[in-house]
């Protein structure tokens, strides 16, 4: 239209000299005239489509609206013979439509006469041969409700939540739930479609919701198609059985900062991240001041995965230290032998460093102590070509997820305070594996989420769910169970930590009696920093804790909670925190499960700042130690003093 | 005396490319890929430029024009073609059709032949294999074959082209199984390495012990021999890739259209026509069974090669009804050229979506 008027203003000024001065020997010469008479412009007609004639007078060529103009002269393509012909991978035919012989549209265009088979195309335009015109669907619906009240007219438009019917007294819309819609015209109003985007890391997240989907869909008896599309997005399609659509996702690779982002620019309905976002990160991509997250976005805790170092499966050292770990790829060390190795160089790979790998060991084992990565190092760029190496190359050594390690040794490893922690499923799940790494969903806040995503993510947290993440090699959050048998290399840890006066041992000792024949659950509550309020993923923790007394879980035996706290203030108040924590969390699991479980049944003790899992001396540190354990103990069973 | 008729045919049509008697029809083949290529689209092109090379021997000269690109930017390197004196241009992958119109046009003495197309002019002519033949005999064997009753299937493009394959295999396999199941996987590309590779891996994984093809490459192949699995070549015999994996193949045969057209120019007869031939005319070929189906089923599937090149048995021939339940053909009908060209659902039985 802005086109037109330019044209129209140029038309105003050269129509006379145009009209006048065009040769009108052309073969093709037409003259376009406006409704109004006010333009008129006589030139040759070079093309024209379903919108406009181009014509090309002597200061130029110009397309003219065919709406605004009406064409005269011999070479005018005649109105009532000009079709389009549209093909489904893009091209498309205009011209004069010849003859159609129930196969084959003959088709005059500007080049030549085209012979097009009809299954092929669309055909658009008056002309088109009334068997294949897009049947024009008769319009007439009646609109009828409970009450016996009806409407007909005829139906404009559908927009999946009010019909728009154009009636003899006027239009009318109307909502949709009250009334029955009777006519050929009527919108299918089966099942929505869940259309949705999912932000997720490539390879496990990617892995995570294909199995996830494919669990999730086998439970419910729906189906399952995967479409790859050119730009490398899987496209999980959900149907029933009769071929019906029920939901359209697209999984689409990023990072954890552009998933966040595609959340906030409304490209994605959910973010998979392999961190728990900190307020920074959301204020970066968001703009703003973010005082706590939970004011943009919902978040679920759905899985673990943790940092740790992979060396080959020759590789004679069992226990790399956290600030070894910087130190090797930072090149201080530079030899096995000074690690309890044998004496070989070590040869340093990671991942380039635009990559998230690169940014959170950076983050979390460089940075913290101005180290910066070994230039010798040798730098991937696929996160499989890590480990293949560290798997062939004896002296090789790298850090990246544990979830990438397949037949790559993963060593134990000792934080500043030399306490020990295997990065083991059980360690993750009770984060005293000190680079534990919390995936989390994320959807922004008050965002509309078709009901089968919310299904999705419901059934993602839920144990089935779990399975699924631990099939493609993360940890899941459902609850693990440990005897007392099994739990030595903390309580080594809790011993050669920090030294102990005669009160600690005390409540050491008192500790090891409540636990001595118990077993302990992955479940580890954790605080809200100076509070008794548990964090997100500890309230999650009290509901999966609940599921488990009430599917039976717990039998006839009693759950022992165990409060801790960090070292700072007085061992006697720092006993009397702890204990007033796990109170809270005894009566959470008494209000929430009333008939179920009896308050003898739940014993609650607080041991103070004993048998830590973090260094007191950090402030991660301190609010891993800030907790409450669960144990199961049989119900008849003392104490073992 | 063939020579004569044919010299004197050019001279009456005044070609002003022959401008000596001795001069014989220039023939071009244009390809999407390398000529080399050891298997798929283009190598059976070329294939069939040789094999119709050798037919007719110093009659003809041809060349071919490898990795031209579709679209307008191929359309220089077709005038450049025609404008080096060749007769006749076979466009070989469907991407050329503008430019192969463009060119029919300013040429109107070339014979241009458009594979896969659907848009013909005085001088061009379209031609296509019946691709969803070759899913019959996959049908039967696959269906018999598998022992967890799911045959996993990379698809292409969501097109009527590769919807008609899958459910006439479907079909096929459902005749002789009635607890077959199909798992579709849509590449959206026609040949992507890495994606086919992975697709492959994933229905193995997901329970499927046939693999059946409608892309270009050999990864599918590869990776159902890796790991002990059937498959089915698609465009070539991949029986190379595996020869313990693979069932059979169906075989794209231009050699036998391309010596009827070019015998066709050569006798003066040629004209623009639209040719969709399938194992009646051999363009379809089929190739050799595995010793590891058993000589029952062989039978089987020869049979109904047999009669489907024969004309007595259709692919799609009723009672069959669409996914959604609803009715579609009627006992003993079949399906028109027109279904088969528009076909955008699956039959019932089949599992899982059309991607819109």
């Amino acid at each position: 239209m802005k086109k037109f008027v330019k044209i129209l203003s140029l038309g105003l000024f050269a129509a006379g000299f145009i009209a006048a001065g065009m040769p009108s020997a052309q073969e093709n010469s037409v003259t376009l005239r406006s409704l109004d008479q006010n333009f008129e412009a006589s030139g040759e007609l070079v093309s024209s489509d379903r919108d406009f004639y181009v014509l090309r007078t002597i200061v130029g060529e110009m397309n003219v609206p065919r709406s605004e103009v009406e064409c005269i002269g011999e070479a005018c393509p005649s109105e009532s013979t000009e079709i389009t012909l549209r093909s489904g991978d893009g091209s498309s035919f205009a011209g004069e439509l010849l003859g159609y012989d129930g196969t084959n549209y003959i088709l005059k265009t500007t080049i030549g006469v085209l012979t097009i088979r009809s299954e092929f195309v669309q055909c658009e335009g008056d002309a088109c041969p009334a068997q294949t015109l897009v049947a024009e669907a008769n319009k007439e619906v009646v609109l009828r409700s409970g009450d016996g009240t009806f409407f007909s007219g005829t139906l404009q438009d559908f927009d999946g939540t009010n019909y728009i019917l154009k009636t003899s007294v006027g239009v009318l819309t109307i909502r949709s739930e009250f009334v029955q819609c009777e006519g050929e015209a009527c919108p299918d109003t089966g099942p929505v479609v869940a259309r949705f985007t999912i932000a997720s890391p490539p390879d496990e997240g990617e892995a995570f919701i294909g199995e996830a989907l494919s669990r999730f869909v086998r439970e419910k008896s729906l189906n399952l198609t995967r479409s790859i599309g050119s730009d490398g997005n899987t496209q999980y399609l959900i149907g029933a059985g009769d071929g019906g659509l029920l939901a359209d996702i697209t999984v689409v690779a990023a990072n954890d900062v552009a998933s966040i982002e595609a959340l906030f620019s409304n490209t994605a309905a959910f973010a998979l991240t392999r961190e728990a976002f900190s307020p920074e990160t959301v204020a970066q991509v968001t703009g703003m001041a973010v005082p706590d997250i939970a004011e943009f976005l919902n978040s679920r805790p759905i899985a673990l995965d943790a940092l740790v170092a992979h060396i080959n499966p020759e590789n004679r050292v069992n226990s790399i230290s956290i600030n070894e770990m910087g130190d090797i790829l930072a090149g201080r060390i530079t030899n096995w032998a000074e690690i309890g190795g044998d004496d070989l160089p070590i040869t340093v790979h990671a991942m380039n460093p635009e990559s998230n790998l690169a940014r959170i060991v950076n983050r979390d084992l460089l940075a913290p102590r101005g180290l910066q990565l070994n230039a010798n190092g040798m730098i991937h760029d696929v996160i499989d070509n890590l480990k293949d190496t560290v798997i062939n190359d004896p002296s090789a050594f790298t850090v990246s997820y544990r979830s990438a390690a397949h037949g790559t040794k993963v060593p134990s490893t000792r934080n500043v305070c030399n306490m020990f922690s295997s990065p083991n499923s059980f360690s993750l799940q009770s984060e005293e594996y000190p680079l534990t790494m919390d995936w989390n969903l994320y959807t922004l806040k008050n965002q509309n989420i078709p009901e089968l995503a919310l299904a999705l993510a419901d059934y993602l947290v839920s144990d089935e769910g779990q399975a699924a993440a631990e099939a493609v090699g993360l940890v899941g959050l459902a609850i693990d169970r440990q005897p007392m048998s099994q739990q030595g290399e903390r309580l080594l840890s809790a011993m050669l930590a920090e030294g102990m006066g005669a009160q600690s041992l005390n409540a050491y000792r008192s500790y090891l009696a409540e636990v001595a024949t118990a077993t302990r659950l992955s479940t580890t509550l954790r605080f809200v920093t100076g509070s008794a309020s548990l964090d997100e993923r500890g309230l999650a923790d009290v509901e999966r804790i609940s599921n488990l007394i009430r599917t039976g879980g717990i039998d006839q035996n009693n759950l022992v909670l165990i409060g801790f706290s960090d070292s700072v203030g007085s061992f006697t108040a720092n006993v009397n925190l702890s204990r007033n924590r796990a109170g809270v969390v005894k009566s959470l699991l008494l209000q929430d499960n009333i008939g179920r479980i009896q308050p003898e049944d739940i014993q609650a003790f607080g041991f103070g700042p004993v048998a830590p899992v973090g260094c007191n001396t950090s402030v991660d540190g301190r609010s891993l130690n800030r907790r409450v354990e669960v144990w199961i103990r049989g119900a008849n069973q003392q104490a073992l003093r | 005396m063939q020579k004569v008729k044919f010299i004197a045919v050019f001279i009456f049509a005044l070609f002003s490319q022959i401008v000596n008697a001795q001069e014989v029809p220039k023939i071009a083949f244009v390809y999407i890929s390398p000529a080399d290529d050891p298997i798929g689209w283009t190598h059976e092109h070329n294939r069939g430029r040789e094999e119709a090379q050798a037919y007719f021997g110093d009659q003809i000269e041809t060349a071919y024009f490898e990795n031209v690109a579709e679209g307008p930017e191929g359309l220089e390197t077709l005038r450049q073609i025609a404008a080096d004196g060749f007769d006749m241009i076979f466009a070989t992958s469907f991407g050329y059709m503008n430019p192969s119109i463009s060119l029919a046009f300013e040429n109107p003495d070339l014979r241009v032949e458009h594979a896969s197309g659907f848009v013909r002019t005085d001088n061009m002519s379209t031609y296509n294999v019946r691709f969803y033949e070759g899913r019959v005999s996959q049908g039967i064997i696959a269906g018999q074959m598998t022992k967890t009753n799911k045959v996993g299937y990379i698809a292409s493009f969501p097109i009527p082209e590769v919807i008609r394959g899958i459910n006439s295999a479907f079909l096929a396999a459902r005749s002789v199984n009635p607890d077959i199941e199909f798992e579709i996987v849509w590449l959206n590309s026609w040949y992507n390495p890495p994606a086919e590779e992975a697709a492959a891996r994933q229905l193995i994984a997901n329970g499927a012990d046939i693999l059946i093809q409608h892309t270009d490459t050999a990864e599918p192949m590869k990776v159902a021999e890796e790991l002990g699995v059937y498959a089915f070549g698609q465009a070539s015999d991949m029986i190379e890739y595996g020869p313990n994996a693979q069932l059979s193949a169906s075989v794209n045969n231009w050699g036998p259209y391309y010596i009827s057209r070019i015998q066709a120019l050569l006798d003066g007869t040629w004209e623009s026509t639209d040719t969709w031939g399938g194992l009646n005319t051999d363009m379809l070929a089929i190739a050799p069974f595995s010793d590891n189906i058993p000589l029952r089923i062989q039978e089987q599937a020869a049979d109904a090669i047999g009669r489907i090149r024969s004309g007595k048995l259709h692919p799609f021939t009723g009672p069959i009804r669409r996914q959604d339940g609803t009715g579609w053909l009627a006992a003993g009908e079949t399906a028109s050229d027109t279904d088969l060209l528009t076909m955008g659902f699956f039959v019932e039985g089949i599992t899982g979506i059309i991607p819109q």
